[in-house]
């Protein structure tokens, strides 16, 4: 025997127990409920079923939040990700920007050592040019640290890591 | 660790995005809601905690691993599911199930009763019902304690038990039927 406004109630039963009705939904599904003895019995088994429900161990939680952390970070570190560019300086991390900054910086520089104050382009002057470019676009990476687009993507670490203490000693 | 209370109010599918560009904080939260369903789901295919847990842990770290090729066809859960179901029947075929194991020391109970007498009776409940479940065929516990543990669709039901959604609502219902008349 079908019962079309039961069937409907039962079968929406596991969802309106987990929150996950919307508020109209839920509202029919509880007004049905208290004038049906039979859907009141069918909630009654659904919740003698919750009952076994198993529950995962204490600590499961941050047990896999800790792991994703320490595996996904580690692994974007080791594989160059292009949404990362880790160079350790002890335990720092310079963001892309910043480098690309000052090598654009200390390219501008080059430049107008080279062709000084009043060579063809001196009206423009190439150290203000070349800080106008407009940086490489930011991302959030772990905890929020804003980290740079790959814009060394032809460099090794090793050439990163002289061209970082190059720009470190540049100034003396 | 960072405060993840903004990432809270976000749906999944923006949390997903967040994840995507590298946010921890957007898989935290990821992994605070669907744990549970991961690791019960795991729980139903092995019967094992410490391998559910396992299971549940490796499937957070390939989702999250595979989200540049997640399109979002489907919810993120349902996504992340699969690949529990598929984590937990490899290592299934691997190491198999122990069956032997008493599923009342599984985890604790779902309910929080106020008093410890209360508590008793609900765990004494729990546990008789653990084992109407298992006399159950397989199919149809599976299609019972998806539906009832996780509220998942029997579409969602279906793929996660290698079945049609229509085979899955039928073992449901068979399922549930038969548990009433076993419940009494």
């Amino acid at each position: 025997m079908n019962n079309k406004p039961c069937d409907a109630v039962r079968d929406r039963l596991p969802e309106w127990k987990a929150g996950l009705l919307q508020r109209g939904e839920s509202e029919a599904v509880e007004v049905h409920l208290a004038g049906c003895d039979a859907c009141r019995e069918e909630l009654e088994l659904l919740e003698a079923l919750l009952l076994a429900r198993p529950e995962p161990p204490t600590g499961l939680e941050a047990r896999i939040r800790a792991r994703v952390r320490q595996e996904l970070l580690h692994e974007s570190a080791h594989r160059n990700d292009p949404t990362v560019l880790p160079i350790s300086r002890g335990r720092r991390w310079i963001p892309a920007w910043a480098l690309s900054a000052a090598a654009v910086v200390l390219l501008a520089l080059g430049a107008r050592a080279i062709l000084g104050p009043g060579g063809p382009d001196a009206e423009q002057d190439p150290l203000l040019v070349a800080v106008q470019e407009p940086l490489p676009e930011a991302w959030l990476w772990m905890d929020g640290m804003v980290a740079g687009a790959p814009v060394f993507d032809d460099l090794s670490d090793e050439e990163l890591e002289a061209l970082v203490r190059e720009l470190e000693g540049g100034g003396s | 660790m960072k405060d993840t209370s903004p990432t809270r109010a976000l749906p999944d599918e923006e949390l997903v995005r967040l994840a995507r560009a590298g946010t921890a904080a957007a898989m935290d939260e990821l992994v605070s809601r669907h744990y549970e369903s991961a690791y019960r789901v795991a729980m139903g295919i092995l019967r094992d905690g410490d391998h559910a847990a396992d299971v549940a842990q490796e499937a957070f770290l390939k989702a999250f691993r595979g989200l540049k090729g997640f399109r979002g066809d489907a919810a993120f859960r349902t996504w992340l599911l699969t690949i529990v179901a598929n984590e937990a029947k490899g290592l299934f075929r691997r190491v198999g199930r122990r069956k032997e194991q008493d599923l009342e020391i599984a985890g604790p109970l779902a309910a929080d009763a106020e008093d410890a007498q209360g508590r008793l009776e609900e765990e004494e409940e729990g546990a008789r019902v653990r084992r109407l479940l298992e006399r159950l065929p397989e199919k149809q516990r599976q299609a019972v304690t998806l539906r009832v543990f996780e509220a998942l669709s029997f579409r969602e039901i279906g793929a996660l038990i290698d079945s049609t959604e229509g085979a899955a609502r039928v073992n449901y219902h068979h399922g549930i039927r038969r548990l009433r008349e076993m419940l009494g």
